[in-house]
């Protein structure tokens, strides 16, 4: 695989290929940053943001005045069509069912996309969905190693339990930062309901502090800095000491130190094959201040959570950026240094102060974030200038996952899954399908194989849902009240949740009255029915 | 990823499904393939999952009480001996060489799995490649027809991640026919049904003609929508398709039809999963897929131990024989080489179950074929077994000392996930220069 500097050359230049003609097109454009301090309003100045609009507008403010900076034309707002889906995908890990996608077409309402977005937050897919999303964030082994699989389930249940009650977001990660360890033998023999804590986050970092010290770094600091679990980082400032420094805040979690009675061990590692034993500090070098009733972990999680750590809240708020836009203010996302600055400083230090202001609720962000100009953009590249996606210039383009392809198709279908709902974690049709089509790739470079294809094309799930007798299928081939032109519609909608274009609405309406190549409208619906599916509109959320 | 290796119309003309002959398209016959100035080498990976146990095969220990009840037999390498249900390889023993002194510390399936077959233990969010699309990605041709990796019959479970592309990303991730189990292999017809790409078939129900007019409409959508989407994901999208569709159309795919060969052959190779599997790999060796794993599992024998062994080599014995015959007769094993080994060793102590536990402290591996020095024994165990004498083997040293028998340079870097490059063998990795030829 390239690296992903040549892979973005790839786009920007077939992205200027491809892009509309008669643009004329200028040299490489330098990146042109407004400083914090000459942002739209000084940050010690600004009022609280209060409300999720308030803070859209500010995202607005931040976008147009580096667009402007940088002579980037953004493209046009995306169509209620495709706002819709994408909301529905990013929000419910689904597309939306026919009925939703009239509904709101044909709403007159110039206020329906807040409204919308309002409701869309209220549905329990929301929390379904979101769950899965921090799980895969947050326990990636569980996506990639059969060995951890089992756990998502559990997992996925406690963080939805905690995303329904509202809990704030430094207060789940302490929690996760803090989970049990105690275990009779290393497996299921857990002492209590599994679901009721984040055990999972150590058992899939092995109780290895070395591991899970990484992922925090990783995931809650957005420093990524395992390669200074052996050496020296040889690009970033930090040094071998310095990583088993954290690691040592995770001692406890090796389950023979977790039952140690003096508290010093636990405040201390010993760097594996030699014999240096190193004291628990914190990252910006300071010595902790020890309070017999906190185990290290604890003072550990409360240094990061504080309202001024450097780190927290920043990457919190860079993440859900990089959730809805597929590329981070700061990307990637846990490399900070000085070759890897913020896109735009100011905008994230805006998102940053809002997600502590607003008690570190997602939700806040994520509300705004979607009510932003960048996001309701269309995905449709209109001008040169918006090729580089890190001028969120034109909505990016990511790829599916698994549970999102799969929930989606069933959508289309109307497949239902009749394994028992308690089986599903581990067999079925949504499992099988969910494990071939998964993978841990950045969503906007996610990639296809061949088997993959090859099953979208030729598996027995898709030829089934296409055949006439499909469970979709039957009821519009079926139907004595649609004309083929209309029947046409509800395959459109049912997959790309949008009519079908002029031309579209020409070419595949032509083939379904003449019936394809057997001259039979039924078997020519299915035909396109099919190649709906397969299509890269489909497969990707634009 | 490699960006749409086909023109636009180049696709559509796939896509029409005409089967044009495009050049390029028609498969290598053998004879070809082995002549081709172009030809890199191929590489076999023969995986024995569960941890077999080599003392009983490769180095073992007549005399001792560890020795077990197995005897030595003479190959046609003088002076190396290999275990006595492995006669038909002791005659392609000038062809072999074995490596006696593993000692790889990994005792637990899943990571001495992931160890073995990516060259590092699990570390962090680091998602190491397995060899199998580490050296594809060095010896294949990005746009070949056929995948240039292909997995039969693998047993994932121990760690999935042992099996996969790791951050080479898709593109280099294996084609897998037929999953693997840890017993016994699947014998008799099930083995054809297993060994063919899942899903290549079109259904039935849809005719040549409608498949065709199905990929015109999906051509019609992806060029609209790629038209002013223009993206990553969507050309991962077009690229994937365009090679499944190759594949289907393809002449070279017919190498998963294992009824175009005799009888005679198929009986040779043996009549189960992993002797059809080995037909398979020359199958697709011959048409030039650089590298190809054949799985054969029911290796942990914590009891019985030796039962167990006898019948798991006769089913290794017909299939790794019949495949060096076969590539040595069409001229390509000098430049195929084959690589034996599971994830460990097993105790020389015989336990109270006549079972052998995990050993990763001294066991074999085995290098055959092109690049290999053949007809030796590299390295060396104590009487008993349990210890390398002199220089042990890593298993950098050993998946090194592969690449140099391919051709590769084993200290070419790829850039990986967590952004810092990594080498295809860590540099701590010796060359074993005695076995490279």
């Amino acid at each position: 695989m390239m690296e992903h500097g040549k892979l973005w050359a790839v786009v920007l230049i077939l992205g200027s290929a491809w892009a509309v003609s008669g643009q004329e097109q200028g040299p490489a454009p330098r990146v042109v940053t407004i400083p914090p301090e000459q942002g739209p309003a000084p940050r010690m100045l600004r009022a609280k943001l209060k409300t999720p609009e308030e803070l859209a507008q500010a995202i607005d403010r931040h976008l147009e005045a580096h667009w402007k900076a940088n002579n980037v034309t953004p493209a046009p707002l995306a169509d209620d069509a495709e706002l819709n889906r994408r909301l529905h995908l990013d929000l419910l890990g689904q597309i939306p069912a026919i009925g939703d996608v009239r509904t709101f077409l044909n709403d007159k309402d110039p206020a329906k996309r807040d409204r919308q977005i309002t409701e869309l937050f209220k549905r329990p897919g929301f929390l379904s969905h979101y769950g899965t999303v921090l799980r895969q964030t947050w326990l990636p082994q569980a996506t990639d190693n059969q060995e951890f699989q089992f756990l998502s389930p559990q997992f996925e249940t406690w963080i939805r339990k905690k995303l329904k009650s509202d809990t704030p977001t430094d207060q789940i990660v302490r929690e996760m930062l803090t989970a049990p360890t105690l275990f009779n033998g290393r497996r299921n023999n857990f002492n209590g309901n599994p679901e009721d804590t984040p055990f999972a986050f150590n058992q899939v970092n092995e109780f290895k502090p070395e591991n899970v010290a990484s992922m925090a770094s990783r995931l809650f600091m957005g420093v990524k800095i395992e390669c200074a679990q052996c050496h020296n980082h040889p690009f970033a400032p930090y040094k071998k000491e310095q990583f088993w420094e954290l690691a040592a805040f995770f001692a406890e979690v090796q389950p023979t130190i977790a039952n140690v009675s003096d508290v010093k061990v636990k405040r201390e590692i010993k760097i594996p094959e030699t014999t240096k034993v190193i004291q628990a500090k914190f990252f910006d070098g300071k010595d902790p201040t020890w309070d017999a009733a906190k185990s290290p972990r604890q003072t550990f999680a409360d240094w990061l959570t504080a309202k001024d750590n450097p780190y927290f809240a920043r990457n919190f708020a860079n993440r859900l950026w990089a959730y809805f836009f597929g590329v981070g203010l700061i990307d990637p996302i846990d490399e900070p240094s000085d070759e890897n600055p913020p896109a735009i400083p100011a905008l994230l230090e805006e998102l940053t102060q809002a997600f502590i202001d607003n008690g570190y609720d997602q939700k806040f962000l994520m509300r705004a974030i979607v009510r932003s100009k960048a996001y309701q953009l269309t995905s449709r590249q209109t001008h040169p200038s918006q090729a580089d996606p890190r001028f969120f210039a034109r909505m990016t383009i990511k790829g599916l996952s698994g549970e999102q392809l799969f929930d989606s198709l069933s959508q289309a279908t109307g497949y239902v899954d009749n394994t028992p709902r308690e089986q599903r974690p581990f067999g079925g049709t949504r499992r099988d399908f969910v494990i071939k089509f998964s993978s841990t790739e950045k969503i906007t470079e996610k990639q296809k194989s061949i088997l993959q294809a090859l099953t979208m094309m030729n598996g027995r799930f898709v030829i089934d849902q296409t055949s006439t007798k499909g469970v979709f299928l039957v009821g519009i081939v079926d139907s004595p009240l649609w004309t083929p032109r209309e029947k046409l519609d509800m395959l459109f909608l049912a997959t790309l949740s949008r009519f079908p274009t002029r031309p579209e609405a020409e070419r595949f309406g032509s083939y379904v009255e003449q019936g394809g190549v057997d001259v039979d409208p039924d078997k020519a619906l299915a035909d396109v029915f099919w190649a709906l599916l397969n299509s890269s509109e489909f497969s990707l959320n634009h | 990823m490699k960006p749409n290796n086909l023109s636009r119309r180049d696709w559509m003309s796939v896509a029409a499904g005409l089967g044009l002959s495009m050049s390029g398209w028609l498969p290598k016959l053998a004879a070809e393939t082995a002549a081709d100035p172009q030809r890199k080498r191929s590489c076999i990976l023969l995986w024995m999952n569960g941890g077999p146990s080599t003392i009983d095969m490769w180095d073992l220990k007549p005399g001792h009480a560890n020795g077990g009840p197995f005897k030595e037999i003479a190959t046609a390498a003088p002076g190396l001996k290999f275990g006595e249900h492995l006669p038909k390889l002791a005659r392609h023993a000038k062809d072999i060489a074995v490596v006696r002194s593993m000692s790889t510390k990994e005792g637990d399936h899943a990571r001495a799995t992931y160890y073995l077959r990516t060259g590092n233990l699990p570390q962090g969010a680091l998602q190491f490649p397995s060899i199998g699309s580490l050296l594809s990605k060095e010896l294949g041709n990005p746009a070949s027809e056929l995948p240039n990796f292909v997995s039969v019959s693998p047993f994932r479970f121990f760690s999935q991640g042992a099996f996969g592309p790791g951050f080479l990303g898709p593109n280099h991730a294996p084609l897998i026919v037929g999953e693997g189990n840890f017993g016994a292999p699947a014998a008799g017809d099930a083995s054809d049904r297993l060994l063919k790409v899942q899903d290549l078939a079109r259904p039935k129900e849809v005719s040549d003609a409608q498949a065709d007019s199905r990929f015109g409409l999906l051509r019609d959508l992806d060029s609209e929508f790629g038209a002013d989407h223009p993206n990553l994901t969507h050309l991962s999208h077009r690229s994937a398709y365009d090679r499944a569709v190759m594949l289907m159309q393809s002449v070279g795919a017919r190498a998963f039809d294992l009824q175009e060969e005799s009888v005679r052959v198929r009986d040779a190779y043996g009549r189960n999963i992993f002797g059809q599997g080995c037909l398979l790999a020359r199958r697709l060796v011959e048409r030039g897929v650089p590298f190809v794993e054949v799985n054969l599992g029911g290796w942990d024998t914590h009891q019985n131990n030796f039962d167990a062994l006898q019948r798991l080599n006769g089913i290794l014995d017909s299939g790794w024989s019949q495949l060096m015959t076969d590539l040595s007769v069409r001229g390509l094993l000098e430049s195929t080489t084959i690589v034996w080994m599971g994830e460990f060793g097993r105790t020389p102590r015989i336990n109270q179950g006549k079972g052998r536990d995990h050993y990763p402290n001294a066991w074999s591996a085995v290098l055959a074929g092109g690049g290999i020095k053949g007809g030796q024994a590299f390295g060396k165990t104590t009487d008993d077994g349990t210890k390398v004498q002199g220089d042990a083997t890593s298993v950098p040293d050993l998946l090194a000392t592969l690449c140099k028998a391919l051709g590769i340079d084993h200290l070419k870097t790829n850039n990986s996930n967590v952004g810092r490059p990594i080498r295809i063998v860590d540099k701590s990795a010796k060359v074993i220069k005695d076995v490279v030829a």
